[in-house]
């Protein structure tokens, strides 16, 4: 999740920019999720060190929790390539007399947008498994 | 339609059996032990299988082991 999340910001930092309004700590913050970014990764590795050595790694709990984490996931990544295919539609009709709208059917942008689907639909589905992990024990 | 909830005596069997463990259970049938955990919490249902082979631990009918509640 923690990897993701830093995917994300990096992602968005480096194609949106800092934004101007704000004092400039980019480069700490870039620091500071680089660091963040090698650390979970470090822990996912050490994690599934661990894993490797247990009797059973996974069992019919953890697929059906992975399962859920999925289905949302998915869904996610469907609305969006429905909300992308609707906008690249209007953006055709539109485009023309509008400019934000002519941006929207733009090539890059559907890029962007489809990229951080991706690391979006990879967090909710953290998010989502994690809090049904957490629900057994609440 | 209401929902009804599978509740079991997973605990209490345990107990009835040299004090087993949630582990040793779990080793058992090839779970982890959280899965355990929240079987006994009745916080999950178990699938046909699971069921079965807990059960088969225990020596005992599967309706001995889980009960259907309305």
């Amino acid at each position: 999740m923690a990897t993701s999340l830093s995917a994300i910001i990096f992602y968005v930092t480096i194609v949106l920019g800092w934004p101007g309004f704000l004092p400039d700590v980019s480069d700490d913050l870039f620091q500071f999720f680089f660091n963040i970014f090698w650390i979970a990764v470090g822990i996912e590795i050490v994690v599934e060190i661990i894993w490797e050595k247990k009797k059973v790694q996974q069992d019919e709990r953890d697929f059906r929790i992975e399962a859920i984490g999925n289905k949302f996931a998915y869904n996610f990544i469907v609305a969006v390539v429905v909300v992308v295919l609707v906008q690249l539609f209007l953006s055709g009709i539109f485009g023309s007399v509008n400019e934000i709208y002519s941006m929207f059917g733009e090539k890059k942008t559907l890029f962007h947008v489809l990229i951080l689907a991706l690391f979006t639909s990879s967090l909710i589905r953290r998010a989502i498994m994690i809090y049904h992990y957490r629900k057994d024990f609440i | 339609m209401k929902e009804g909830q599978i509740s079991n005596n997973i605990r209490v069997l345990r107990f009835q059996h040299g004090e087993m463990t949630q582990q040793e259970l779990a080793d058992k049938v090839g779970v982890t032990r959280q899965t355990i955990n929240a079987l006994e919490a009745a916080k999950y249902s178990p699938s046909l299988e699971l069921a079965f082979k807990i059960a088969d631990v225990f020596e005992l009918p599967l309706e001995e082991v889980f009960k259907y509640e309305m």
